[in-house]
């Protein structure tokens, strides 16, 4: 049986509130497969190809490319068989929450109601309320007037939930899971202090974004986004200066004589550390939404990665327990030239800036002892990463010069306390005493 | 593979990491992270874009002949001859 499905602007991370469509790469009746590139947006991080999360055809095209439109905003639909979505959400139920591509069921929408078109070249002023045009549902009171000017919300209320439930009306709770607004954060100015779209406008973040202000916009995102963090994830911060003699004579090792493509570097090594380490504390590596935490199943480690005009992506590297630390280095070297590469043309892939379960940034390169970072909600846990230093060592009652980095964990306290943040850094330094069994 | 061509060959991959630099602007005997800004990534990726474009096997041991472009096009054009 075939079901519509919605093509959303996908949010590509807590710093992005709109995206631009720039090109369609389908046409309506095309067969696309799961992977498949199927447009290129622009956005805050550059230019990005999005790709299809099922197998099925595309049936709309809603959004005509150049356009600015909020996350979230349907861009086109696709019949897919309702056995692969049953399929893919099997697969990705613990991936549910962090990638919104996916849709759920609930946006398994009515065919009768078609969201307006958005014309190409149109300049959207208002990207919440256009949201609330392209994402028309039933609940919602249908415009009487134009899509661009102000819609009345009818607020869904149930008298018999009992609970301290937050009113919003769906429109209003898929602009802020998009946005990863917490909404019972929000004063609602709807009946029965129901939160309005009015009531999130003012709060969601506006960062216009036109083509050749890349950098302005990406300032802005991460500032948001930080922000944000900062204001709402109490952090702790630990760290452990950690001797990686061993590290580095297996690294010798395992380079001798090999060639550029096979070379491995220590950050690898410690992403592969990483990922045995979360396997045994999977407090750290999920999700922190709606006042719960949600460990994931998969462990997706994002990389910051410094542009080289300024600003930073952070594209993940997914289920880095299952690959060998040579994997790992192939693919963090592939993601750093296409990151890097912007004036080339190269992109990044949409499904690599979603997902990620944690972060790490690696600042040794630049001569830096240690960094604390910044959460990068609703991450729960940011690894920084310092440079490698020569120290002395107390080794069988003798001083030594060995080498050292330092490795700091900064933590979301609403989730994990210090003992296990301890117990995590301690595992990973231990991981990294034996790298021959990474 | 002349000499000029190696040249050619050497700004193209460090182009293909630092797209923004030109080779007007560098010292060529300066050690070119320095110069073009690259870590250690970056330089990994400079020397398999090399490899491949110029099909000389480049092994770690031949790394720090590739730190300034004039190092790394005597060693490029002493393997092609």
């Amino acid at each position: 049986m075939k079901k519509s499905i919605d093509i959303t602007m996908p949010s590509l991370g807590a710093d992005m509130s709109e995206g631009m469509l720039v090109e369609w790469l389908v046409k309506v009746g095309n067969k696309v497969k799961h992977g498949d590139v199927i447009a290129v947006l622009e956005t805050q991080k550059g230019a990005i190809d999005m790709e299809a999360y099922y197998d099925g055809i595309i049936t709309e095209l809603l959004v005509q490319p150049v356009n600015t439109v909020p996350v979230g905003s349907v861009l086109a639909r696709m019949d897919i068989e309702e056995k692969s979505l049953n399929e893919s959400k099997n697969q990705n139920t613990s991936t549910e929450n962090i990638i919104k591509e996916p849709i759920t069921t609930e946006e398994i929408i009515d065919e009768k109601i078609t969201p307006e078109k958005i014309k190409p070249k149109q300049i959207i002023d208002e990207p919440v309320l256009l949201s609330a045009a392209a994402l028309t549902e039933k609940t919602l009171i249908k415009p009487q007037k134009k899509s661009t000017e102000k819609l009345n919300i009818n607020i869904k209320t149930n008298s018999n939930n009992k609970t301290n439930r937050v009113l919003a009306s769906p429109i209003v709770r898929k602009i802020a899971k998009a946005q990863q607004l917490d909404l019972s954060r929000i004063k609602g100015s709807g009946p029965n202090g129901g939160i309005i779209l009015k009531d999130i406008t003012q709060i969601a973040p506006k960062t216009r974004l036109t083509v050749g202000e890349p950098l302005t916009n990406m300032r802005s995102a991460i500032g948001a986004a930080m922000t944000k963090s900062k204001q709402e994830i109490p952090h702790f911060y630990l760290s452990v200066d950690l001797p990686i003699n061993k590290a580095q004579q297996w690294l010798q090792q395992a380079n001798k004589d090999k060639t550029p493509q096979t070379h491995i570097l220590l950050i690898a090594l410690v992403l592969k550390a990483v990922a045995i380490s979360l396997q045994k504390y999977p407090q750290l590596n999920g999700f922190y939404q709606q006042d719960h935490f949600e460990p994931a199943s998969e462990i997706n480690i994002a990389n910051v990665i410094s542009l080289r005009g300024g600003g930073v992506v952070v594209p993940a590297l997914r289920h880095v327990e299952q690959l060998s630390v040579l994997e790992i280095m192939s693919a963090l070297r592939d993601i750093t030239r296409r990151s890097r590469a912007i004036e080339r043309g190269e992109r990044l892939r949409s499904s690599e800036l979603m997902g990620a379960t944690i972060t790490i940034t690696n600042m040794g390169e630049r001569g830096v002892d240690q960094v604390f970072g910044i959460i990068y909600p609703p991450q729960v846990a940011i690894i920084g990463v310092g440079n490698v230093k020569e120290v002395p060592q107390v080794c069988d009652e003798k001083i030594d010069i060995g080498e050292q980095i330092t490795l700091c964990l900064s933590a979301d306290h609403r989730v994990v306390d210090g003992m296990l943040a301890a117990k995590f850094l301690n595992s990973l330094a231990k991981n990294l005493q034996k790298p021959e069994q990474l | 593979m002349n000499a000029t061509e190696i040249e050619h060959l050497i700004i193209e991959a460090i182009q293909e990491v630092a797209p923004e630099v030109d080779k007007n602007t560098i010292d060529f005997d300066e050690d070119i992270r320095e110069e073009c800004d690259l870590d250690s990534m970056d330089f990994i990726n400079y020397l398999a874009a090399l490899q491949k474009s110029t099909g000389i096997k480049i092994i770690e041991a031949d790394y720090p002949k590739f730190h300034s472009i004039n190092s790394a096009l005597a060693f490029l054009n002493d393997k092609k001859s």
